[in-house]
């Protein structure tokens, strides 16, 4: 459980932006700078030992309580630690934490030449999806002028994912054009338009 | 899949080793482009066999196999669009992907024009509706149209 906690927060911590194409998919987290891990951890209640330490001290029980006392206690602190942590996420991931804007400019351009690129691959639907991803590229800009950055991050998010879409389309249709023109439909070859 | 994300952020060698495959990846598309001769193998263009007409990438093929083997009017002829913009595309492919393994970052997209992309869009556009009409000198811009001057 601790080591899943760390492993998040050091995972969060791929920059956003628009540097890459796996910068590009760490827009998929909102396109902001995520906290340090560092962050949580500085607050008491990122991990279990600090929470214990911290916590409220559990009631002193009088003489003669000796039957589930330890179980009492462990619960007691666990019940603390995970209202702690809660608190603690609200605060760093949901709360004033500075995000960093998100820029339109790689977006466009990518969405620009994966459309170019479809024109000259014959592939329809991939320029379909790269003429979606110019869209909402648009759209990015658009928020980001009028100061919406949570659009803006929405709008880089559905950019990101016809981009994705527009590759992928692009990418299997290439490869089933050179399937088909190697192994198949040699009889038609004569009547077939091509590239 | 997070962990090869941070993985790339953070190793320059995982960046070269990613670069490198999609190096050869190309590579070996190049290769089958090479071999394969267009003109008696097609490259069926689904655009065209759907609608009858020519798409802006119909002769890419036949061009990128006359190019390969260093005939440069040739293919020309066959979609001069593509001769014109493929080092552009290549410079910027070449550049992006340097960047990224060097720097793990992207300075390249923020030098580029915008309003010359969309002019590049627009023009392949133009372009695509223009090569279909069968009337001298846009008949120029067909597939092997060239052909007729050069």
């Amino acid at each position: 459980m601790i080591t899943k906690v760390r492993d998040e927060n050091d995972l969060y911590q791929l920059p956003s932006g628009n540097s890459g194409w796996f910068e590009l998919l760490s827009a998929l987290h909102c396109g902001a700078k995520q906290p340090a891990p560092g962050d949580a951890w500085q607050t008491g209640s990122g991990s279990p030992e600090t929470d214990s330490q911290s916590a409220q001290t559990p009631p002193e029980y009088g003489t003669g309580y000796q039957g589930n006392h330890q179980e009492e206690s462990q619960q007691y602190y666990r019940q603390n630690y995970q209202q702690n942590y809660q608190q603690s996420y609200q605060q760093n991931y949901q709360g004033d934490y500075p995000q960093k804007p998100v820029s339109w400019v790689p977006y466009l351009v990518l969405s620009i030449i994966f459309t170019v690129g479809s024109m000259v691959c014959c592939c329809p639907l991939s320029l379909v999806f790269g003429g979606v991803a110019i869209a909402y590229s648009a759209q990015i800009k658009q928020a980001s002028e009028t100061g919406d950055e949570e659009r803006a991050r929405r709008m880089a998010k559905m950019a990101l994912i016809w981009l994705i879409a527009a590759g992928v389309t692009l990418v299997l249709s290439v490869i089933l054009s050179a399937i088909l023109g190697t192994v198949m439909f040699e009889e038609i070859y004569d009547e077939m338009y091509y590239y | 899949m997070k962990r090869f994300l941070l993985r790339l952020h953070t190793s320059r060698g995982a960046r070269a080793a990613c670069a490198a495959v999609a190096a050869g990846a190309a590579l070996a598309g190049a290769a089958y482009l090479y071999v394969h001769d267009p003109h008696s193998h097609p490259l069926p263009c689904i655009y065209l066999m759907l609608t009858g007409f020519y798409c802006p990438g119909c002769g890419a093929g036949r061009a990128s196999y006359a190019l390969l083997h260093g005939r440069f009017a040739e293919a020309f002829c066959y979609n001069p669009l593509m001769v014109i913009f493929l080092p552009l595309l290549l410079l910027y492919i070449g550049a992006r992907t340097l960047d990224w393994v060097i720097t793990g970052e992207d300075h390249v997209d923020y030098k580029i024009s915008i309003r010359f992309l969309v002019a590049v869009l627009v023009l392949a556009l133009i372009y695509g509706v223009l090569r279909n009409i069968p009337v001298f000198p846009f008949t120029l811009l067909a597939p092997g149209g060239f052909a007729q001057i050069l």
